[in-house]
């Protein structure tokens, strides 16, 4: 899921970037309100229980969130994963970082890293659920799935990316070579990691909300398969409705905090 | 005067610059690829022994069953054939709609300004939930199938294609314009050759997420072909069987993404 | 005898494992004095940064040897100072940080690091810009930034990578004055690697012509003008007209050379 962003530049003055700020804004908002009244339009004129008018939709999801029946499922969901993601993020950092920095971790693993990339991670819940059950376990493997891989690809790339001259500069100007890991190869890799944690977050949500409708039994997704096999479309529309909300809202986290910590990137 | 540095060996590296990609030998690479897979064959191998558990075959276990499964019984074929049908059709459906979409959305500001919130929520939006919906919508047959393909991959190719192509140098059309280029030799002359890179970059991911698409409608909704005989598989404790069979899927998806790949380099040979 | 850099029988060979390397420099034989402003001026391809660079450490030579202030170069050296042609800049740190940096890395106090850090920005003429960071700056500035800290580790030595390359033609001309009036203030040795005839000229005492495939010195010019230079004197005289004039005849002989 990248995004080309709008380069800001730092001419540029405060009003003006407020102004464009409000515009893409409005043009945002104004999008989703138009797809939203197409929606409630269709649904209405269709009549068909499978695609519920907006409205409805939405006062479900609200039914949802308030009447508390889905408080364990959203519990059970951020638990596996935080767990997963932070598995994920942990062996992603450091096998990245082996594979960038040394050449010959990279030649033994990259086959499997790059294999592992193209293959949907669902497609080892059931190796999984044979071995961990339907338990928490399976779930957050499958998150850690999802996202490990994207982070050690990036990672990698992003240490063996790192700005030569700047290497040559630390060695000329007296720093060995651990010096040089620490204060060149760090923070001249860091945007391109957060990048990729950034893109694990996303593959996570992605893990986490398809491992639980597998195993259809806690979760959110576990939820929507069970609205799904009894045909309540309406609930399962506003479950995927609160999951695009939350995977947009944990981006647009993700990404403020990566603009912040990277101000400096040309 | 002593010149005690008369080097006369063959390496010719910095001593204390950080080598991040220090060129290693083609050998050293395969021999670092062998030990890594015989490592990971060997920890299996022996994990595997020790765990003793009817659902965690050890690697020969599976290795047979890989046998097995594609040349004796050769259960596999048509189980994959079953599961590559819609496949085929849904990616083809989804780049016939995805790409001229994305071409114009480069090229027209108001189309991009109409579909640019679609974009925007088709990619957050979670397709797996929706899978029942389209069943019931569509009934029974490929056509579900077919459509949760489309659904899975066509906002990954349509901004791609949309974002390569806005790329192509402003200033080649501008030029094309100078020479008196209509319309449509802009077109066939400078975007399209311009966006092909673009479009293969969208097709590969496109088909990536086609792949998934058809592996995830399998596993949670519609057991049928490759889905159908893990889950099986998991059920009857076969588990050798249902290692070797996800290992081919993987192989597929590998298979399939390399082959794109090749594709691209063989047509953007310019590149 | 001053002599600050001492190489001798130098030849190098890129990437010399196995057969069919790309030969950089052959037999470079070449003293440099102490506060000698030197100039490697050749066509592309010539091996002038190569030798640079063997000089500053950064690349060890196949053959011959390199000496230092009377030590033999085992790697990058703290004699050695350098500023590089695409700047070299942390993107991430401040100018202040940027320009202390080499004198962190010889484990200065901190007080001291930022008070001599200081005094550099104000020489190269950054003063108020201390906090600024390098996407923020011109590209003039950014190499304003890259010669303070060359200047502030004090070595003897200051290997210049065509520094000025990057810039445009005005911002060119100006560091070009700056650096003579820094380095007439504050003598070292310098080696300043440049494809530029009348910068080789301008700032050099001598101007090492080099030749390519392999890199060879051809010649060692001595540039007789009067220090303090005023650049605009130098460049009105007869005598540059005729060093020009001289340069580009030999440059052209190479060209041919090559060409046939």
């Amino acid at each position: 899921m990248t995004m080309a962003r709008d380069i800001t530049f730092g001419t540029e003055s405060a009003g003006a970037a407020a102004w464009r700020r409000l515009r893409s804004f409005g043009s945002t908002w104004g999008g989703i309100a138009v797809i939203a009244l197409i929606w409630e339009l269709a649904g209405r004129i269709a009549g068909q229980f499978w695609l519920p008018p907006f409205s409805t939709v939405i006062a479900r999801l609200w039914e949802l969130l308030t009447d508390g029946s889905l408080t364990p499922h959203l519990l059970a969901s951020l638990g596996s994963l935080t767990l997963g993601f932070s598995i994920a993020l942990a062996i992603g950092l450091v096998v990245g970082f082996l594979m960038g920095v040394f050449t010959w971790v990279n030649s033994a693993l990259d086959v499997y890293v790059n294999a592992m990339m193209f293959t949907p991670g669902l497609i080892f819940a059931p190796i999984l659920f044979a071995i961990f059950g339907l338990g928490f376990a399976t779930r957050v493997s499958v998150v850690v799935i999802y996202a490990v891989f994207i982070i050690i690809i990036n990672t990698a790339a992003a240490v063996r990316n790192v700005d030569r001259p700047l290497l040559e500069m630390a060695a000329g100007y007296g720093a060995s070579r651990w010096t040089a890991l620490i204060r060149i190869v760090l923070p001249d890799a860091f945007p391109l990691i957060l990048a990729g944690i950034r893109m694990g977050v996303g593959r996570a949500v992605k893990g986490m909300v398809n491992g639980e409708m597998f195993i259809a039994l806690i979760g959110i997704g576990g939820q929507a398969a069970r609205f799904g096999k009894q045909f309540d479309f309406t609930s399962v529309w506003a479950l995927s409705v609160f999951i695009m909300i939350i995977a947009v809202a944990i981006n647009q986290g993700v990404s403020h905090l990566e603009r912040r910590m990277t101000s400096w990137v040309e | 005067m002593a010149f005690a540095n008369t080097s006369t060996g063959r390496a010719a590296s910095p001593r204390r610059v950080l080598e991040l990609r220090k060129p290693i030998s083609g050998m050293s690479a395969a021999i670092s690829r062998i030990v890594a897979f015989i490592l990971f064959a060997s920890a299996w191998e022996f994990g595997a022994r020790a765990a003793d558990s009817i659902l965690i075959p050890t690697f020969t276990e599976t290795l047979r069953a890989l046998y097995e499964t594609t040349l004796v019984t050769g259960e596999i074929w048509p189980a994959l054939w079953i599961s590559n049908v819609p496949l085929i059709i849904g990616f083809v459906v989804s780049v016939a709609i995805s790409v001229p979409l994305g071409l114009a959305m480069a090229r027209w500001k108001v189309i991009d300004q109409m579909l640019s919130p679609v974009t925007a929520l088709a990619l957050a939006l979670p397709i797996a939930p929706l899978i029942p919906v389209v069943l019931v919508a569509l009934g029974m047959g490929q056509a579900p199938k077919v459509v949760i393909i489309v659904l899975f991959s066509w906002v990954f190719i349509t901004t791609n294609v949309r974002a390569g192509t806005r790329r192509v140098d402003r200033s080649l059309v501008e030029m094309a314009r100078s020479f008196g280029a209509s319309e449509r030799q802009v077109w066939f002359r400078i975007l399209i050759p311009g966006a092909i890179p673009a479009v293969f970059a969208g097709l590969r991911i496109g088909l990536g997420r086609a792949f998934a698409g058809m592996v995830i409608v399998e596993l949670i909704m519609l057991p049928v072909g490759i889905g159908a005989l893990l889950l099986d598989y998991r059920g009857d404790f076969k588990a050798g069987l249902l290692y070797a069979t996800t290992i081919l899927v993987v192989i597929e998806a590998v298979v399939l993404a390399v082959a794109m790949q090749a594709l691209e380099r063989h047509l953007i040979r310019w590149k | 005898m001053s002599s600050m850099i001492e190489v001798r029988d130098l030849s190098h060979v890129y990437n010399a494992q196995g057969q069919g390397g790309t030969p950089a420099l052959s037999d470079v034989n070449l003293t440099i004095r102490k506060n000698e402003f030197v100039t490697f001026l050749g066509p592309s391809g010539c091996g002038k940064t190569t030798l640079m660079r063997i000089i500053g450490g950064l690349v060890t030579p196949t053959s011959g040897s390199v000496q230092v202030n009377g030590k033999p170069v085992r790697g990058p050296n703290l004699d050695c100072a350098i500023v590089f042609q695409n700047f070299a800049l942390m993107p991430w740190a401040s100018v202040l940080q940027n320009v202390a940096f080499g004198l962190e890395m010889r484990g200065e106090p901190k007080a001291q690091r930022i008070e001599k850090a200081r005094a550099a920005i104000d020489l190269v003429g950054l003063g108020g810009f201390e906090e600024k960071y390098p996407k923020q700056l011109s590209g003039g500035m950014q190499q304003r930034v890259g010669l303070a800290r060359a200047l502030v580790v004090h070595t003897p030595i200051m290997l210049m990578d065509e520094p000025f390359g990057a810039l445009d033609q005005q911002t060119r001309r100006y560091m070009q004055e700056e650096l003579l009036r820094i380095w007439q203030k504050d003598q070292r040795t310098v080696i300043f690697v440049t494809h530029d005839m009348e910068e080789a000229i301008l700032l050099g005492d001598k101007v090492v012509l080099m030749s390519n495939r392999p890199g060879r010195i051809e010649e060692v010019i001595d540039v007789k003008f009067a220090r303090p230079r005023d650049p605009e004197a130098v460049e009105r005289s007869p005598e540059f007209a005729e060093l020009k004039e001289y340069l580009w005849h030999r440059l052209r002989q190479m060209h041919e050379m090559s060409a046939a």
